[in-house]
């Protein structure tokens, strides 16, 4: 009990020599690739048992679901770039960067929701096709992702102003940084084999 | 983080909102022992139901179905039998062994002062409350709680509520319950990872962790994996129910076509023939212990035992489809799935004999956690036994959805994993709540529990070999299985006779927290770290941070001079690197 | 324990610029006339291509060490087997 002083030195041990936040975010990120594998597995399994299946572009707008891809990269260079002023102890270049990140982001919802609401409109919906409700599904669950990501780096914007990161303590950048090329990658997947082939 | 520790909380946050490890233990441990409550005086309601199915309900019949003289209609028997798997699997054993013993024992095992993530711990135990209400809940919807079985196949679960309302929403308070309790094993697998990779104390090599710490960080491993897959499967069931789509549905039932009902199969079985490893491998790495412990000899082959369980977590990702032999899948797939579940014996059987070989010529202390470890030892023996049946696609299709498959299972994961949590709370008892439990009373609660528990379980195996169908609310529709129901009488009374046994439990557990005798520091003689810290263990756990200089299972060492057991984190005696 | 700044020793702009390209290309893919199998191999060639690289630099697996490489690797290998134990049920079932 005695043990309470805030510099201990066990307090910086730890066995595997990793961070254990961002050990805790890898471990969390594997199950999301588990997560993501049930969703697009089936969603493989669903097309290549179908013998009616779409050419998407009949239903999708490609261009607006490229320059999506597109927003969403950028969001992730500049989470990138984030990570590394912070990383030379740049307070004010983690703050313009978190902000960018999070209008990129909400550009994509936004896009997605706008594109959501066009298709819906010309009755390409979530019970049209079987292609329909896996486009939807899937999507939908992705856009859940990115949502909680912007959650998540508002939270991390307002520590930031606070001036809570410096050189050497930047583990929640970090840890969101990851979630959020995490949630980029997913998209990149989804992209191709969803809304192209 | 974890060092975080105010000294001087409040109530709220010692009791309620607590990131205490062993709190949050207590708490899962509470919520675990209530729903096993809830889920077994249902067991008792099924099996009465099915000793006289022409009577009316005892208890609750006239209550509930004044109409037809308190007879049961088949619709609640159907929600009886799937509430009672589900809240054995995920509200029942999955806090008391994952969440209870996980909590309480990882920190304490390795030497840490508490979890990673204290206040992702303390969420995970919310959510898993609030998993627990909303499953509690669906029982008061119109037309009841869900009936599709706790396996939740499509097309019974995924009817759409939209096109047929008649369904009610007891399936979706099913879904999302599960959702919840998923949620909570995910953040908690997560914690326990990390805790375990990052928090051992100074000199806890991972092969010196106790199998204990073992069992619940591939518990945890596999629980990360597989629960999203499952979260995926549900989440589209749920998606079928409410926005009328068709994953999983097929012929007239679909709305849209081209839906795989196996497709939800093979989805559910992908995580729950690893949620069955999941659930049994914590108890299989407390046997190892307490086996050690109370046959003062060092676990036979310790590594051989790590390395076969590690084995079995990989193997349990690739065997699903042994639950899929009569569902239409491709026979040659099939053969795959045979090879590989009958290969899974081979790890098993090695840490089997491992158990045998620790308690060849030990001396042997029938202590009442040793006679649950024991009793362990015989109920997996059978389980697992019979199991080598179900693997067999010829004789599977013959047994398959028979009280066979229902005796098998729970022999491997009711009898198994009970006597686990009995012998769990018996032992860790002390340490939790500082009071011993009644010894004596203790003992005949294990003996009237063995003899009523085999004559449920084997019965049902021997009903099951007859032809006896599960999940049907009246045998005596079927004329063949009219002589089987003087078994079915037989299993009913020995179900209440189980019930009454826990009475006994019941009370020494209740009385022994507020009147028991004051526990010793160390009353099991045993070596590992939780024995070392003070009695209850305070915040922080250890008063100075342990130094372990030796593996967890040190007994009769020559170094430990007149006492038979020598601790990890002893500095006496200089360390001898194993 | 905090952990090097390694990320300088990349170039994210770099990385940005090849998957904005790839991404083109993927489009590109998509007006030439190709058959449905080559079309869709090119594209998840590429889409494994541009995840390979968001993982490697701007998740910066490069600079990890065996425990997070060893998690990364043993979920996508779960992930693998269990499509791979999902496809010749449902995809070229006897009934077909």
């Amino acid at each position: 009990m005695e043990a309470t002083s805030s510099i201990d030195p066990e307090l910086e041990f730890t066995s595997t020599g990793v961070n254990s936040s961002k050990l805790g975010m890898w471990i969390f990120l594997a199950s999301e690739v588990m997560f993501f594998t049930g969703l697009i597995g089936s969603y493989i399994v669903l097309r290549l048992g179908s013998d009616t299946w779409p050419d998407p572009s009949q239903h999708l707008a490609t261009s607006v679901l490229a320059i999506n891809t597109f927003v969403l990269i950028c969001s992730s260079l500049s989470m990138v770039l984030g990570l590394q002023a912070i990383s030379q102890g740049d307070q004010k270049k983690l703050t313009k960067y978190l902000l960018i990140t999070i209008l990129l982001g909400t550009t994509f919802l936004v896009i997605k929701v706008a594109d959501y609401v066009h298709m819906i409109h010309n009755n390409f919906t979530i019970t049209s096709s079987l292609f329909g409700s896996c486009y939807y599904f899937l999507t939908g669950f992705h856009g859940l992702h990115v949502a909680g990501g912007i959650v998540t780096l508002v939270v991390v914007l307002i520590m930031a102003k606070k001036g809570r990161f410096s050189k050497s303590h930047y583990d929640m950048v970090e840890c969101t940084g990851l979630y959020w090329h995490f949630v980029d990658l997913v998209w990149i997947i989804l992209f191709a084999i969803l809304c192209l082939v | 983080m974890s060092g975080d520790v105010d000294p001087k909380p409040g109530f709220i946050r010692t009791y309620v909102f607590s990131t205490d490890h062993k709190m949050i233990a207590k708490q899962y441990l509470f919520l675990g022992i209530f729903y096993l409550l809830i889920a077994g005086l249902f067991a008792v309601q099924i099996r009465m139901q099915l000793a006289h199915p022409d009577a009316e309900a005892p208890l609750i019949g006239k209550a509930l179905w004044p109409q037809t003289d308190g007879k049961m209609p088949p619709e609640f028997y159907n929600m009886l039998f799937t509430m009672h798997g589900s809240l054995m699997v995920f509200f029942a054993i999955t806090p008391i062994v994952i969440g209870a013993f996980g909590n309480f024992v990882i920190p304490l095992q390795i030497g840490a002062k508490d979890m990673a993530f204290p206040i992702l711990n303390m969420l995970s135990f919310w959510v898993m409350f609030i998993g627990g209400i909303v499953m509690a809940a669906s029982f008061f919807v119109p037309h009841g709680a869900a009936t599709a079985g706790w396996t939740a196949y499509a097309s019974l679960s995924s009817s759409s509520e939209v096109t047929s309302p008649i369904l009610g929403h007891g399936q979706t308070f099913w879904l999302l319950g599960i959702a919840f309790a998923g949620t909570s094993s995910l953040m908690g697998g997560i914690n326990y990872i990390v805790t375990v990779l990052n928090f051992r104390c100074r000199g806890m090599k991972l092969l010196r962790m106790p199998l204990t710490t073992w069992g619940l960080f591939f518990t945890a491993i596999l629980n990360v994996l597989w629960v999203p897959v499952v979260a995926a499967a549900l989440f589209m069931v749920l998606v079928d129910r409410l926005f009328g789509t068709s994953f999983f549905m097929a012929g007239p039932l679909a709305s849209v076509e081209g839906g795989q009902p196996l497709l939800y199969q093979h989805l559910f079985w992908g995580f729950g023939h690893p949620e069955v490893y999941i659930l049994i491998l914590p108890v299989w790495g407390l046997v190892g212990d307490l086996l050690s412990v109370f046959s003062r000899k060092p676990a036979f082959g310790y590594k051989a035992t790590v390395y076969s369980m590690a084995t079995i977590v990989i193997l349990s990702q690739i065997v699903w489809g042994h639950h899929l032999f009569t569902s239409g899948m491709n026979p040659l797939l099939g053969h795959v799935f045979v090879f590989l579940t009958i290969t899974i014996s081979v790890p098993t059987s090695i840490f089997f004999l491992n158990w045998l070989a620790t308690l060849w010529r030990g001396a042997i202390r029938l202590t009442e956690p040793m006679l649950y470890a024991l009793g362990i030892v015989f109920v997996f023996c059978i389980g697992g036994l019979t199991g080598l049946f179900n693997a067999l696609q010829a004789l599977d299709i013959y047994v398959h959805d028979t009280y066979f498959v229902v005796g098998h299972f729970h022999y491997t994961l009711a009898a198994s994993v009970l006597f686990g949590v009995f012998a769990g709370i018996h032992y860790w008892f002390p340490k939790m709540f500082g009071r011993n439990m009644n010894a004596r009373m203790a003992k005949v609660h294990f003996c009237l529990t063995f003899i009523f528990l085999n004559c449920v379980f084997f019965s049902m195996m021997y009903v099951g070999a007859g032809g006896h169908m599960r999940r049907i609310s009246d045998p005596t529709t079927y004329t063949f299985l009219k002589d089987f129901q003087v078994w079915n009488r037989f299993m009913g009374y020995s179900t209440l006779a189980l019930a009454a046994a826990q009475l006994l439990f019941a009370w020494n557990f209740f009385h022994s927290l507020f009147f028991g005798k004051k526990a010793q520091q160390n009353p099991w003689q045993a070596n590992t770290l939780e024995w070392s810290a003070p009695t209850p263990p305070p915040h922080g756990n250890f008063l100075s941070p342990p130094k372990v200089a030796r593996g967890p299972y040190e007994f009769n060492s020559p170094l430990s001079g007149d006492r038979d057991w020598l601790m990890q984190d002893d500095p006496a005696a200089t360390a001898s690197d194993s | 324990m905090s952990t090097a700044p390694t990320s300088s020793s990349f170039s994210p702009l770099k990385v940005f610029a090849w998957l904005t390209i790839l991404t083109v290309l993927e489009i590109g893919l998509t007006y030439v006339d190709l058959s449905k199998p080559t079309l869709a191999a090119g594209l998840i060639l590429s889409a494994i291509a541009k995840a390979i690289l968001v993982a490697l630099y701007f998740m910066h697996m490069k600079f990890e060490g065996k425990l997070i490489w060893g998690m990364v690797v043993a979920s996508i290998f779960v992930g693998v087997i269990f499509l791979v134990g999902l496809v010749p049920d449902i995809v070229v079932g006897y009934w077909r």
